[in-house]
C-alpha cells in the first residue's frame, strides 16, 4: 500500500566509509574536469559565507568527497554541478549554523573590546566594526531557510539568473520573485535581531 | 492596464531581461506610476542587500582557490583506500525494514508512520537536556487521503535527493537484526519475546518467521526539513522553530509473521531486490488459501515531552494532500501519542470499524493485488490489543477476516 511512499525515503549511498578508487557516478576524467572547473567557484562562495579560507576548502572537498562516493539518482546526474553546489552550500550553512551558536558570546566579547578600544587607533576600531557587521550578516544567513541563503549568496557572488536557475533547480521565470522573497526574509530577520545597525 | 509582475520587475532592475523585454517594461513604466514606485523599492532593497552581503567580500583567497590542480592532487591523496562495502545507516534501515521481505500494508504503514514520525517530529536538543516522552501505539485510526498530490510532488529528483541526503547524514542505526528462522509457535514466541497467538479456525500447519529488531536515532534539522517542504512546492507549510537541532529515537521490537496456505515465496526472500528501482514493485496476487497474520509489539518513539504533536501532524497531513481545515479537524480527534494512523488510499474499496478480538479494529476491503489469483478482492484487518499490533491479510470475503481473528487463542 505504501511501498511507493517508503521507497522515496530510500537513502543515497552517501558515506565516506564506502570510498573506493573510482568515483561512483562519473568517470575519473569527468570528475577531474568538474573538480578543476567548480572547486575554485565553490571555495569562493564558501569563503564568503564562512569568512574562513581553510574551512571553505575543507567543506568544498567534503562536497566533492560526497560526489565521489555517491551513486547519484538519474535526476541528479542530469545536473551534477547543481547537485554539487547545493550539497556544498548546505554543508556550509550547517557549519555556519554551528558557528552561529557562539555568535552572541563573540558579539559580547567584541562589543566589550570595542568599548575598550576607544583609545586605540581608528583603524583598529574600523576593523572591529567591520567584523561585527560580517558576524551579523552571517548570523542571519545561518538562521534563514537554506534555499534563501543559497540564493542570496550565489546572487551576491555574481551568478546570473540562468546560473541560479540551473544550480538551484529553480524555474527561470521564478528567480526574480524568489530573490525578492529571500531578501525580504533576510531583511526582516536582520531588523528583528539587530535593529537598524548597518 | 496590467502592472508588471514583481518577478519581471526585479529581473529588469537586475539587468537580467532580454532587450525586447526591457523595451516592453520601460514602455509600461513610463505610463505606470505604481510600477515606477515598485521598481524603485525593489532597486533600494537590492542595493541594501548588496551592501549587507558586500561586507563578506574581504576574506583572503585560499591556496586551492587559486590552484585547483593542487587542490585536486591533495583531494586524491586524502582519499581513503578502497574497502569492503559497508551498509550506510540509511541502507541498513531500508534493508532491515523495507527490503521487500514483508511488504504488506500494515508493516509498511507502521514503518512509514515510524519513519515519518522520525522525520517530522521534533525532539530534544539532546536527550540530557529535555524530558522525553514515549509514544506507544495503543489503537488504530484511519484517515482518508488522496495521495496523488503527495505522489506527484516528491517524485521529482531534487526532493528524493534531499530526503535521501538528510537520512544518510542524520540517521544512525544502532540495531539491525536479520530475520530469524522459527519452526514452531514456541520457537517464535521465545525468539520474539512475547506470546504468539494463532487462529484456531485454521487447522493447516503454519510457517513462522521472526523479523529482527531495529533501532535508530537521528537529529532533525528543521531548516533542512523546511527546505525540503519548499522544494516540494509547499512553501505554505511552516515547521516550528523548536525543531532545530532536535533528535528522536525509534525502537522497533522483533515481530512474528505466520503464513498459512500457498503464499508467494518471493515475499520473504527479498533482501532488497528492488531497492534500486524508482517505481514501487507490484505485489503479486495472493492465492485464495493464503493468509498472512502479523503480530508486532508497538514501536517505541522517544520525543520531547513538550512536543506539539498535533501541530506537526497537521503539517504532515497538509503535506500529503489535506486542506488546512481538514487536517485541523482530523487532528483534534486523534491522540497522537498512542494512535497509529492508517492512511486509506483510493485503492481501498471500502473500510469499516469492526469489533475484533474484543477491541475496535479497522477492516479494509481491497480491490488490488491483495486479492486471490483470478479474483479482485481481498482484505486487511488491523487492530491493537495489549500493546501488540495485529494485522491479518487474505483474499475473498472480508467477513472471513473477523471470524479468523476472533478464533485467536
Amino acid at each position: 500500500m505504501f511501498e511507493g511512499v517508503i521507497q522515496r525515503f530510500e537513502p543515497a549511498q552517501s558515506t565516506m566509509r564506502d570510498t573506493g578508487a573510482a568515483p561512483a557516478s562519473l568517470s575519473s576524467q569527468a570528475f577531474d574536469e568538474l573538480f578543476l572547473s567548480t572547486y575554485p567557484r565553490l571555495v569562493r562562495i564558501l569563503r564568503r559565507m564562512l569568512g574562513d579560507s581553510g574551512r571553505a576548502e575543507e567543506i568544498a572537498s567534503e562536497a566533492f568527497l560526497k560526489l565521489h562516493n555517491t551513486k547519484l539518482p538519474p535526476a541528479a546526474k542530469a545536473n551534477v554541478a547543481g547537485w554539487l553546489y547545493r550539497t556544498a552550500m548546505n554543508l556550509g550553512i550547517d557549519d555556519l549554523r554551528a558557528r552561529s551558536r557562539h555568535f552572541r558570546i563573540t558579539q559580547r566579547a567584541t562589543s566589550s573590546s570595542t568599548s575598550a578600544s576607544t583609545n586605540h587607533a581608528e583603524d583598529g576600531l574600523q576593523l572591529l566594526l567591520r567584523v561585527e557587521r560580517q558576524q551579523r550578516v552571517r548570523f542571519v544567513l545561518a538562521k534563514l531557510k537554506p534555499n534563501w541563503a543559497q540564493l542570496l549568496l550565489l546572487r551576491a557572488s555574481g551568478y546570473s539568473y540562468k546560473e541560479l536557475a540551473q544550480h538551484l533547480e529553480l524555474a527561470p521565470a521564478s528567480v526574480g520573485t524568489m530573490l525578492i522573497r529571500a531578501e525580504a526574509a533576510f531583511e526582516k530577520m536582520y531588523l528583528e535581531l539587530f535593529g537598524n545597525k548597518d | 492596464m496590467t502592472c508588471i509582475p514583481e518577478g519581471v520587475l526585479r529581473a529588469y532592475v537586475d539587468h537580467e531581461l532580454e532587450p525586447a523585454e526591457v523595451a516592453s517594461v520601460e514602455t509600461h513604466l513610463r505610463e505606470c506610476s505604481a510600477c515606477q514606485t515598485h521598481a524603485a523599492e525593489l532597486s533600494a532593497a537590492r542595493l541594501r542587500m548588496g551592501e549587507r552581503l558586500g561586507t563578506l567580500e574581504e576574506s583572503p583567497r585560499s591556496l586551492g582557490e587559486d590552484n585547483p590542480q593542487i587542490a585536486l592532487s591533495r583531494f586524491k591523496a586524502n582519499l581513503p583506500p578502497p574497502s569492503a562495502p559497508q551498509e550506510s545507516a540509511g541502507d541498513s534501515l531500508r534493508v532491515g525494514m523495507f527490503a521487500g521481505q514483508r511488504r504488506f500494508a500494515w508493516a509498511a504503514a507502521v514503518a512509514a508512520a515510524t519513519l515519518l514520525t522520525s522525520l517530522a517530529f521534533p525532539s530534544a536538543r539532546s536527550f540530557a537536556q529535555r524530558l522525553l516522552s514515549t509514544l506507544r501505539i495503543e489503537k488504530v485510526q484511519t484517515v482518508t487521503l488522496d495521495l496523488s498530490s503527495f505522489d506527484g510532488a516528491p517524485s521529482n529528483g531534487k526532493f528524493q535527493e534531499a530526503i535521501s541526503q538528510m537520512i544518510s547524514d542524520n540517521v544512525v542505526v544502532t540495531t539491525n537484526e536479520k530475520p530469524l528462522p522459527a519452526s514452531t509457535k514456541q520457537d517464535a514466541a521465545s525468539l520474539a519475546g512475547f506470546p504468539v497467538r494463532l487462529p484456531a479456525a485454521r487447522t493447516d500447519a503454519p510457517q513462522f518467521h521472526v523479523e529482527g529488531a531495529h533501532a535508530f536515532h537521528m537529529t532533525v534539522d528543521r531548516a533542512r526539513l523546511q527546505d525540503i517542504l519548499d522544494q516540494a512546492g509547499r512553501t505554505d507549510l511552516i515547521l516550528p522553530a523548536s525543531l532545530d537541532g532536535a533528535s528522536v529515537s525509534v525502537q522497533i521490537p522483533r515481530s512474528v509473521e505466520t503464513t498459512y496456505g500457498n503464499c508467494p515465496q518471493h515475499q520473504r526472500n527479498g533482501a532488497g531486490s528492488s531497492s534500486q528501482s524508482q517505481q514501487p514493485t507490484p505485489t503479486p496476487a495472493i492465492p485464495s488459501n493464503c493468509v498472512f497474520f502479523m503480530q508486532a509489539p508497538s514501536p517505541l518513539v522517544n520525543v520531547p515531552s513538550d512536543l506539539n504533536l498535533q501541530q506537526l501532524a497537521e503539517t504532515a497531513l497538509q503535506f500529503v494532500g489535506m486542506s488546512p481545515t481538514q487536517a485541523r479537524e482530523f487532528c483534534q480527534t486523534v491522540d497522537w501519542r498512542s494512535t497509529l494512523v492508517l492512511p486509506i488510499p483510493p485503492s481501498v474499496r471500502s473500510y469499516e470499524t469492526v469489533t475484533v478480538d474484543g477491541v475496535q479494529g479497522t477492516l479494509m476491503n481491497t480491490s488490488n493485488h491483495h486479492g486471490p489469483v483470478g479474483s479482485s478482492t481481498g482484505y486487511a484487518l488491523v487492530w491493537v490489543k495489549s500493546g501488540i499490533i495485529y494485522a491479518l491479510f487474505g483474499s475473498g470475503d472480508s467477513s472471513a477476516a473477523v471470524q479468523l481473528a476472533n478464533s485467536l487463542d
